[in-house]
């Protein structure tokens, strides 16, 4: 009796394995919201990094018109996620490049649907992305050293890669000539490389103060470049910032056309740090990060601003030349949705609303 | 009474399900809905099979449906000291005895696979690399792993890899639920497994070999020996494995999900274990234990990133020596210990090339007494000193922990009523721990019925890259300190010697841990440790078996089901009452193991529920089912065994994520053979 009762379990048991087991994987879920070919037309782009170690960042559209955050448009369009670290995201004619560091890869999508175009592949740790506006396009990477690959935007092929200094960043073109910042990526490192866009060869590499970071171009063809200064932390016991080895903040004046530094001021501070230098639409005016608030500077102003303009500390900053507004982002525990905040010139808080998982870079349209 | 009961506890957990996390929670879920209501659920049909699949080993793990079955009454077996159980007095304790049977069938595999296959307990995997292991919402740094009595977590991570430890390892495997810091010290807040090796002092010469062959080039050899009479033992181990891991997965990162083939997943091992056991003849017993262990494996991408090239050279060492000796009512432990790991890291790619090692040397004296039948006495010291370096460290660490404790247990009898009072403190150069205590009780009510609970103060240190990481490290930060607690319904008659054995436990946990030590960025790029988490975790867990034997004929059922609620209660970050990441609401698994006239058939299923990944729960991954089937013959030729076996993992081929974005294995084959020579 037992053993029948036993033996009908067990036959009961294996069938529901045969019948019950392997069910079958749906497919992944079509998103049915409607895109139009003016969805993206005009905004505000957002990359957000993504949580660390091996999680996907995301771009969010801000919408100026309507005040609406749609997250994760590229999952929502393509159906599939960007990679780990969407680093920036630049508009290069109808197509947006969204640069993806540790994947290793730039994804190509249509600027107004962000339906997936293409690729770039087999980069390395890229950075940046910059257009020559003739077809070809130079993306930063921090590879081991420094090197630009140059693109031909077409077909999307690497044409070569130039070697230029550790950890180079953002890019800026004047001219006949590409200026490349050099933060040193994972050490340090003080230098702005020049390259010749019609040889792409790399002209001369300028020595600015240590880990230059971010640079724009004036009304008056200046080019500002904004050094963060070095960390060095001290040994044991204490492992805190070692104020005595480390370096300074300093910002530069380059004149575009000599190519000499025309002025050069130092921060007082070693631990502000500076970073995220933007200009506004008039391109006399100066704003960048530190590590207590956003700064203001007219570019001509002979000192460097005491006073912030806002006592927030932003990972990020931009200035939207179409709303005048500065876009600040605070990714609060850098593990959740992070926020971004918007500001006037003057330091006035306009609004905030949310961004995805480390909001990094905005690109404005 | 005891189907009352049962009815109780599902109903429980369904309410529970349904009320608080709706469709988090599918599977507690749908077992009533399917069964008793007619509401219509979106899960399919299959997904329906697949909940009753479950449920019938529910009903078939525990004992209720036999009835009729005669209980006899267990009895604790007279005093006796207790040959220094590590830990002391373990009462009102659950503790998982993962069975030598089922263990046999694991002998080549790695631990992580043994608990994700046969316990309750959450194994986070990273695919071929790092896998950890997770009790009641805590975190794999609140697992204790331990080798005779050895511990193996780093003291520079205060993790151990799981799936870097062969089940082989040890002779037996205990999992013990719940909080232990005053049997075991630092970090076992959540729950500790113990590996241990025992001697059986009888006559024989034994000899095995055992090799498997696998999918994406797996291969595994070990060559087993025990030698031995009424006086001594040595047993010797060597295991070797190595596989390409260049398995198919679906890439989600791509256009149209392709499949891709893992690539730069390479992996090879090989361990020596050498056990010696002397017994003198005025109960004096030495055991020698050595294992050294060295390989290497290459890193994979995840699916988030395109390539990896990063790779990692892992050697340790670990060895140990103790002498015992027993008195007619007391008896003297003294143990020593040394254990050293290197680590090599290197990513060509950033240039980060990481060279760590450290040094444990750990050292025990205990002393028991039995003051009469119904108290026992276990006292004695821990002196571990722990020394590691790293580049970043910039210079060797040490850190020195002396541990003093006590415990001592009282029983009526008849054995059916136990209690324990246990205290311990360990004292730091650094940083000052908790007084921990510990008090445990367990009765008998009816037969096999009874219950158990208990509850203590736990605590974990800092570990060393909190402390001393450049930059970051924390030289200011306290231990963490939490309680836990916990009750429980047992019935067990596996001592019974019947046809029918059965056990089950069903308890309810309730833990909090303060000052969990967290990175937080603290400004600019720079992240450091904080005391500034603050954790609740509390759930119910069942676990049952069912085992009948007669003649030739063995049936072995047991299913297990855990449901954790483990949230964030620091009220000043802003996910304040969430769940923590990656601690699913609900895990479960149901095995059954048939043999017959030398004829081998399992089948094993774990359910892994969804769980979130970032802390604001705007990701979740999730819930995926695996089967895993293994199918065997042994033959007897005189003094020769031989066995075969057929396992296939994933048989439904089912893609899932254990952890996010990490690319796991399809389906995949293992044949294995073995001879043994007595």
């Amino acid at each position: 009796m037992k053993k029948t009762a036993v033996k009908s379990f067990v036959y009961v048991f294996l069938l529901s394995v045969l019948f019950g087991a392997c069910k079958k994987v749906e497919d992944p879920q079509k998103n049915s919201s409607i895109i139009s070919s003016s969805t993206f037309a005009q905004g505000v782009f957002i990359t957000n990094e993504g949580p660390f170690g091996s999680g996907t960042g995301t771009v969010s559209f801000y919408d100026r018109k309507l005040n609406t955050v749609r997250a994760d448009i590229f999952q929502e369009v393509n159906n599939r996620p960007l990679g780990n670290v969407v680093q920036s995201m630049e508009i290069i004619g109808d197509k947006a490049y969204i640069v993806v560091n540790n994947a290793n890869k730039i994804e190509v999508v249509n600027a107004s649907t962000f339906k997936s175009v293409g690729s770039i592949a087999n980069l390395e740790y890229p950075r940046y992305i910059l257009s020559d506006g003739k077809g070809k396009a130079y993306i930063s990477q921090w590879s081991s050293p420094g090197r630009i690959a140059v693109v031909q935007l077409d077909n999307l092929k690497i044409l070569k890669t130039i070697v230029v200094a550790d950890g180079p960043e953002r890019m800026l073109l004047f001219g006949d000539k590409l200026y490349v910042v050099n933060t040193g990526g994972f050490g340090s490192e003080n230098k702005v490389s020049v390259i010749n866009t019609l040889t792409d060869e790399l002209e001369q590499n300028i020595t600015t103060g240590d880990s230059p970071n971010s640079l724009v171009l004036d009304a008056n063809h200046k080019i500002w470049i904004l050094c963060g200064g070095k960390k060095v932390y001290a040994g044991a016991p204490s492992y805190e910032l070692d104020t005595a080895a480390s370096t300074a903040g300093s910002l530069l004046m380059l004149d575009a056309i000599s190519g000499q530094i025309e002025k050069s001021l130092s921060f007082s501070s070693k631990v502000l740090f500076p970073s995220n230098l933007c200009l506004n639409k008039e391109k006399n005016q100066l704003f960048f990060n530190g590590g207590d608030g956003v700064y203001a500077m007219k570019i001509s102003d002979a000192v460097l601003p005491q006073q912030s303009i806002v006592n927030k500390v932003f990972y990020s900053l931009a200035y939207d030349t179409v709303s005048t507004y500065l876009y600040g982002s605070d990714p609060l525990d850098y593990q959740g949705k992070g926020e971004v905040y918007r500001y006037n010139s003057y330091g006035m808080e306009i609004d905030h609303f949310q961004a995805g998982i480390i909001p990094g870079n905005f690109t404005f349209r | 009474m005891d189907l009352a009961y049962v009815c109780f506890f599902f109903l429980l957990i369904s309410v529970l399900a349904k009320k608080i996390h709706g469709k988090v929670l599918p599977l507690a879920g749908s077992y009533f809905q399917y069964l008793f209501l007619t509401e219509k659920t979106d899960d399919s049909d299959m997904m329906r099979l697949q909940n009753i699949l479950f449920f019938l080993l529910f009903i078939l793990g525990s004992p209720f449906l036999f009835g009729q079955v005669k209980d006899s009454v267990y009895i604790l077996p007279a005093a006796e000291i207790q040959a220094f159980r590590s830990g002391g007095f373990q009462t009102g304790v659950k503790t998982t005895h993962i069975d030598s049977v089922v263990l046999s069938d694991y002998h080549l595999s790695s631990l992580s696979v043994l608990l994700n296959q046969q316990s309750s307990v959450f194994v986070k995997s990273y695919g071929t690399s790092y896998a950890g292991t997770s009790f009641r919402g805590m975190s794999a740094a609140h697992t204790g792993i331990y080798w005779n009595d050895i511990p193996l977590g780093s003291p520079m991570l205060g993790l151990t890899d799981l799936s870097l430890l062969p089940v082989s390892a040890g002779d037996y495997i205990d999992i013990r639920h719940g909080g232990g810091s005053a049997a075991f010290g630092s970090g076992n807040a959540g729950g500790s497994i113990h590996i241990d090796s025992k001697p059986e002092f009888i006559k024989r010469n034994k000899l095995g070999i055992q090799q498997s062959i696998g999918s994406f080039g797996a291969y595994t050899g070990s060559l087993h020996s025990v030698n031995g009479n009424e006086r001594w033992q040595s047993s010797s181990k060597m295991i070797f494995n190595k596989s390409e891991n260049n398995f198919i997965f679906t890439d989600l990162f791509s256009d149209g999900y392709p499949k891709k083939r893992l690539s730069h997943a390479e992996s090879s091992r090989a361990s020596l274990i050498q056990d010696f056991y002397y017994r003198a003849k005025n109960n004096q017993t030495l055991s020698l234990h050595a294992w050294y262990q060295g390989g290497m494996r290459n890193i994979p991408a995840t699916m988030s990133m395109s390539m990896s090239k990063a790779s990692e050279e892992e050697q340790s060492m670990r060895a140990s020596a103790e002498w015992k000796q027993l008195f007619a009512t007391s008896g003297i432990q003294l143990m020593t210990a040394y254990s050293y790991n290197h680590l090599l890291y290197r990513d060509p790619t950033t240039g980060i090339f990481s060279d760590s090692y450290y040094h444990t040397t750990f050292s025990k004296a205990a002393y028991d007494y039995a003051f009469d039948e119904r108290f026992q006495l276990h006292t004695g010291i821990n002196l571990t000193y722990s020394s590691a370096y790293v580049n970043e460290y910039g210079m060797k660490r040490n850190q020195g922990l002396v541990s003093l404790y006590a415990s001592i247990q009282y029983r009526i009898k008849s054995g059916k009523f136990k209690s324990t009072l246990a205290l311990r403190r360990d004292y730091a150069e650094l940083f000052t721990c908790p007084m921990t205590p510990f008090a445990g009780l367990e009765m008998v009510l009816y037969k096999s019925f009874g219950w158990y609970a208990n509850a203590g103060r736990n605590f974990r240190i800092p570990t060393f890259n909190d402390l001393f990481w450049r930059p970051g490290g924390n030289p200011s930060l306290k231990p963490e300190n939490g309680i836990s607690s916990e009750a429980g319904f047992s019935i067990d008659n596996t001592k019974s010697h019947q046809a029918f054995t059965y056990e089950m436990h069903a308890s309810g946990f309730y833990s909090s841990v303060q000052d969990w030590i967290i990175w937080l960025p603290a400004g600019g790029m720079v992240w450091s440790p904080q005391n500034m988490k603050s954790v609740m975790g509390r759930g119910l867990e069942y676990e049952g078996m069912l085992a009948f034997q007669r003649k030739d004929f063995r049936l072995h059922l047991s299913g297990s089901y855990a449901f954790t609620l483990s949230d964030n209660q620091n009220k000043t970050d802003l996910n304040y009452g969430r769940q923590l990441i990656y601690v699913p609401y609900e895990n479960a698994n149901a095995s059954i193991r048939l043999e017959y006239k030398g004829y081998l058939f399992s089948l094993h299923e774990s359910y892994t529920g969804g769980r979130y990944v970032s802390p604001d729960h705007s990701e979740i991954l999730p819930a995926y089912q695996l089967l895993n089937m293994s199918a065997g013959k042994f033959f007897v030729f005189g003094n020769y065994l031989l066995r075969m076996g057929l396992d296939v993992n994933n048989l439904c081929n089912t893609s899932y994520q254990s952890v996010q974005w990490i690319p796991m294995p399809g389906r995949s084959y293992g044949f294995k053979i073995g001879i043994e020579f007595n």
